[in-house]
């Protein structure tokens, strides 16, 4: 991973992958861990709905995640989980964490750039603010230059050599 | 540290000492570039150069398809854009399950 000069990974699970945490961090790169919905479980999980509403899954998140902050992360993602569990979680940790989809009471938050930009129109989970509605400004531009491009209109005189 | 610049490259330890005075953490993801410097020059703490370029990016329905390869790629074209935000590459789906010793 060092070929991308990239100042840290993250990866998803907890106990399942503590030793490639392990692994990686005695290598010298720092490491943010993932858990609640972890998208790459899909297969497992069978669905993108909200993780650890159940009482033992939840305590699995906990456990994992102390187990994450053990190791030497330094942060972890919460994907997709009931708020209250989010800021327990945040509360219990000393290292930072994002949540995405898992209330106001962690520590900070992340989005997806195209979501957040609007570019994607199909993805609206309740987690998302849209802040833009680019979809459309990119088609309107694009469908502007193709109407000058048609009727002439571009190039003009000042746009050429 | 160049004399020249002001910028102060944000750090996992800068992130902590924001957790315990309480400022909260802005965090987005990028995967070119382009958007990643706009990105950047915004302000934002954290870019994660995240393996939903799977779907945002490639198209994909889920981000397993997605190689150690690519995410080179994306995680190379950000860093060269980045000059202030901590940045995280997510390792892909294959790469660090199970006792694989790739890494």
């Amino acid at each position: 991973m060092k070929e991308t000069a990239a100042d840290a990974v993250k990866l998803e699970g907890g106990k399942e992958v503590i030793e490639s945490v392990h692994r990686i961090l005695s290598a010298g790169i720092p490491v943010m861990g993932h858990l609640g919905l972890m998208p790459q479980s899909i297969n497992k999980f069978g669905t993108y709905s909200v993780r650890a509403k159940e009482e033992a899954e939840a305590k699995k998140l906990k456990s994992d995640a102390q187990l994450l902050e053990d190791a030497g992360c330094f942060g972890v993602v919460l994907e997709k989980i009931p708020a209250k569990l989010g800021e327990e979680v945040a509360t219990s940790l000393n290292i930072p964490v994002i949540g995405i989809g898992a209330g106001g009471g962690v520590d900070g938050q992340v989005l997806v750039i195209h979501d957040l930009l609007g570019i994607t129109q199909e993805f609206s989970p309740r987690f998302l603010r849209r802040y833009h509605n680019l979809a459309d400004e990119i088609k309107n531009a694009v469908g502007n230059y193709i109407i000058d491009v048609k009727s002439g209109d571009f190039p003009n005189e000042t746009e050429q050599y | 540290m160049s004399v020249h610049s002001e910028i102060r490259k944000v750090t996992t330890h800068r992130l902590f000492e924001m957790k315990q005075r309480g400022e909260k953490i802005s965090m987005l993801t990028s995967y070119d570039f382009s958007m990643a410097k706009l990105v950047d020059e915004a302000g934002v703490d954290v870019i994660l150069v995240g393996d939903s370029a799977s779907n945002v990016i490639a198209g994909n329905q889920t981000t397993l398809p997605i190689t150690l390869d690519q995410m080179i790629y994306h995680g190379r074209s950000v860093v060269n854009a980045v000059q202030r935000a901590l940045v995280v590459v997510d390792l892909p789906f294959g790469t660090y399950q199970g006792n694989s010793k790739k890494l």
